[in-house]
């Protein structure tokens, strides 16, 4: 189970990126969220989305073993135990896995939903 | 027959009480189910049917569904 | 630190290179909420009297509102603000997209632009990195290539705002553009942009913006979310766009059509949003967090050129009003007119006036360099556009708007040269909507539509009607949707999906921390309306009654086709509404603020 987007319904809004943000750091922040949009203008004309499928392999790499499973399945970084090595960033093969100015952690998508409920496109979906 | 769905939208509703969604025949024109409704046709903006923006000319077929959808504050 | 706000105020001398910070005051937060509301203050308090607009002492605004950038439906809205090279009077112009929310990210609430740079330049804003960069390889670039250049220097997720020569070359109604088609499009924001050398401004941030109470604050706006994707009007809304209305218009007879002889095009199957969206639109494209799209990004196959749109406004000014009637035509002029930088409304407005001039023999061949005007060629369209943004020959003219080419051409064509207050008449004919045509000519920036809409109003209470209650209804919207502009929000959630205005106050509490009813939101929306009452009359000498008149053909040519055939609105009764409204407002009969009613409003720094 992961989000998936389907990239044609987006409209490029980023209002998933601040639903995201708020749940996840209670912060209105869409540089804190864990999905991308990747708007193509002028030509083609298109939005892209970039999420992440739980591949685990940022866990793998994770030199502390500090990027366990949620209930949901979900892979997520435990921020205190972290060392902030960005090895999970490097080895993001969907470029999914966050960082920000604010925190020494990086941060990835746990699976909270926030996203799929507030996009009004139908763009974003979990299965 | 009655086989077309027609279905109010918003403010209309105000001036068609109790017949926000109702059915009625096909054949007719669009314009002349807004006549029968008592509603007056510029309250009407954009007639939708099967989803699809029509002219109030367009005369409707078996098993059409109409949205009649008011303009409340223009642009 | 203020919650919902960036924060602080951004100055740029662009004279001398030098930037300053400030923190956001308090009490201008208070007082005018934000977006147009800074704008207005701003450009009052701190634009000397008589000031050239497109010189040294005008002052060019972005601002931002307590809502943009947060979790409420639209909330992507910027005001571009400044005395106006139109018209001479007090202009703002806001745009959709991600500025104003990247700006809040960035800690800005107000940004503002002072003097006039030596070169080219564009303003870099990183947080807090403020630099001021050589733009002498960007100048002269069309905004859409621009903006793609300055994205792929720079970042994605950089936001931009550009002009194009339109702007450079100080047409009058030159735009600022932002997010490949989304414009900040009216009475000249663009030329003041250019005056001062500015090709762009090119923000980021990574910063958060701190609401007083985030779980209230979220409930809110997502049961304003929750409404919107619920409405009924959802679908047909995201489906077509503000094209959608192309069809309703023409059929209420206010689709200016022939440079607003009629308000019925008898050609528009191949210009009906409908037809827009089966033959054209690729992707539906929406400002920050709005749940109802309407941005219809195109392809046109016939041209090969994209573009944002063809919106109403567009149809209605590049399509009926100069009689061009395939979609794909009006989009090809849209694509020039938004990568050139200039205004679609009254850009075709300009054209549609020349062409009724041409046709009436009032110019002729040897005015345009050889042009032969007819309506109904996209051809001829086409040339024009870039003669004006280019100032080329006849298009010099042009470029200074229908008032100014009115006077040039002379004959009877002041009577038929669409504007109020100098600023081109916006996409409804209003000679069977009295309520609509009295929102014109008391708009606060001249013939815009947007600040009150009334023409729904008008078919209520019977279209021919001349009465107080049509005057109550456009002060009414006249403060509702410019108090949007405050917030630094959309209108159209509520105007087109029908979201209740009883989320505002409760949200702007739960975001601000400040406890306001909506009449009290109200209050300041009255407020800004009669401070930019006052720049008017300040600005201009003479201001009053007069500039308020739509053109003579509003109230002397009767409509000449369609449903609204043999109409208009007499010199008398325009006279009434002014008087009825100016009462109601608590104006003299001069349409002038009383002491009275600025007491009222806490404006008394205005000196009337």
């Amino acid at each position: 189970m992961h989000l998936k987007a389907d990239s044609s319904k987006c409209t490029g809004c980023r209002l998933c990126q601040l639903a995201c943000s708020l749940y996840l750091f209670q912060e209105n922040n869409p540089k804190k969220s864990c999905l991308a949009i990747v708007p193509q203008f002028p030509d083609p004309g298109v939005f892209g989305v970039r999420t992440c499928t739980q591949c685990g392999e940022c866990a793998e790499v994770c030199p502390v073993e500090c990027i366990p499973q949620n209930e949901k399945g979900a892979y997520y970084i435990d921020a205190d135990e972290c060392i902030a090595c960005l090895e999970c960033v490097e080895v993001c093969p969907e470029n999914v896995v966050f960082t920000h100015p604010d925190d020494e952690a990086p941060f990835e998508c746990n699976l909270c939903g926030e996203c799929v409920h507030f996009c009004a496109y139908g763009a974003l979906y979990i299965e | 027959m009655k086989n077309v769905q027609v279905t109010l939208v918003g403010l209309l509703k105000k001036y068609a009480p109790g017949q926000s969604s109702l059915t009625m025949e096909a054949g007719q024109t669009v314009m002349e189910v807004i006549r029968e409704l008592g509603l007056d046709p510029d309250l009407v903006a954009i007639v939708l049917v099967n989803g699809r923006q029509k002219f109030k000319s367009y005369r409707l077929r078996d098993g059409d569904r109409v949205k009649l959808v008011p303009m409340v504050g223009g642009g | 630190m203020l919650n919902g706000y960036g924060g602080r105020v951004l100055r740029v001398n662009l004279t001398d290179g030098t930037f300053r910070k400030s923190e956001l005051d308090p009490e201008l937060a208070r007082d005018y909420l934000g977006g147009r509301g800074f704008a207005a203050k701003t450009l009052y308090s701190e634009v000397e009297k008589g000031t050239d607009p497109l010189g040294e002492g005008n002052k060019l605004i972005a601002a931002a509102g307590p809502l943009s950038g947060l979790l409420i439906p639209g909330a992507g809205k910027t005001t571009f603000a400044a005395k106006s090279p139109a018209t001479g009077g007090y202009a703002d112009s806001n745009v959709g997209g991600l500025f104003s929310a990247e700006m809040k990210y960035a800690g800005y609430d107000l940004i503002v632009l002072e003097g006039v740079s030596p070169e080219p330049v564009y303003l870099f804003i990183d947080d807090d990195t403020v630099e001021l960069r050589d733009a002498s390889a960007y100048w002269g670039q069309g905004s859409i290539t621009a903006e793609t250049a300055l994205k792929n220097e720079l970042g994605e997720d950089f936001q931009i705002a550009v002009i194009g020569p339109g702007g450079e070359n100080l047409v009058k109604y030159a735009c600022i553009s932002h997010d490949f088609g989304r414009q900040a499009g009216r009475a000249g924001v663009g030329a003041v942009m250019g005056s001062k050398k500015l090709k762009a401004i090119a923000i980021h941030g990574t910063k958060s913006i701190p609401v007083a109470d985030v779980d209230e604050y979220r409930r809110i706006g997502r049961e304003m979310y929750d409404y919107c994707k619920a409405s009924d009007a959802w679908e047909v809304w995201v489906r077509l766009g503000t094209s959608g209305v192309n069809v309703p218009s023409n059929e209420w007879g206010s689709f200016p059509t022939r440079n607003f002889q009629s308000g019925y095009f008898d050609e528009i199957e191949k210009m009906t949003g409908e037809y827009m969206r089966e033959t054209i639109v690729i992707t539906d494209k929406a400002c920050f967090a709005c749940p109802c799209a309407c941005g219809k990004y195109s392809h046109s196959k016939k041209w090969d050129i994209y573009v944002e749109g063809p919106e109403y406004e567009t149809a209605a000014f590049l399509g009926a009003d100069v009689a061009v009637s395939d979609i794909e035509d009006v989009a090809y002029g849209n694509y020039l007119c938004d990568e050139l930088g200039v205004d679609t409304i009254s850009a075709g407005n300009v054209i549609a006036f020349a062409t009724e001039c041409f046709e009436k023999g009032i110019i002729t061949s040897k005015d345009t360099g050889g042009l032969e005007l007819s309506f109904g060629d996209s051809e001829v369209v086409f040339e024009l556009i870039q003669k004006i943004a280019k100032r080329e020959g006849i298009g010099d003219v042009l470029a200074e708007g229908v008032k100014h080419a009115a006077q040039v051409f002379g004959g009877d064509s002041a009577d038929f040269a669409m504007h109020i207050k100098g600023l081109e008449i916006s996409g409804y004919d209003s000679r069977n909507a009295p309520a609509m045509m009295l929102a014109y000519m008391t708009a606060d920036v001249g013939g815009h539509h947007n600040r009150a809409w009334a023409i729904t109003y008008d078919i209520e209470v019977g279209r021919d009607a001349i009465t107080e209650g049509k005057a109550a209804k456009v002060i009414e919207l006249q403060h509702i949707r410019p108090l949007m502009d405050c917030l630094g929000t959309c209108r159209l959630q509520w105007v087109e999906l029908g979201m209740p205005l009883d989320y505002y106050a409760p949200a702007m509490q739960a975001i601000t921390g400040v406890g306001r009813s909506w009449d009290d939101l109200l209050h300041i929306a009255e407020r800004v309306w009669n401070l930019t009452r006052a720049f008017w009359v300040r600005e201009v000498d003479g201001f009053g009654r007069e500039w308020d008149y739509p053109p003579p053909r509003w109230y002397t040519d009767p409509v000449t086709t369609g449903p609204t055939k043999g109409k208009l609105v007499a010199r008398e009764d325009v006279d009434k509404l002014l008087d009825m409204y100016y009462r109601q407002r608590g104006w003299d009969g001069n349409g002038i603020p009383t002491q009275e009613k600025l007491d009222q409003l806490d404006l008394d720094f205005v000196g009337i």
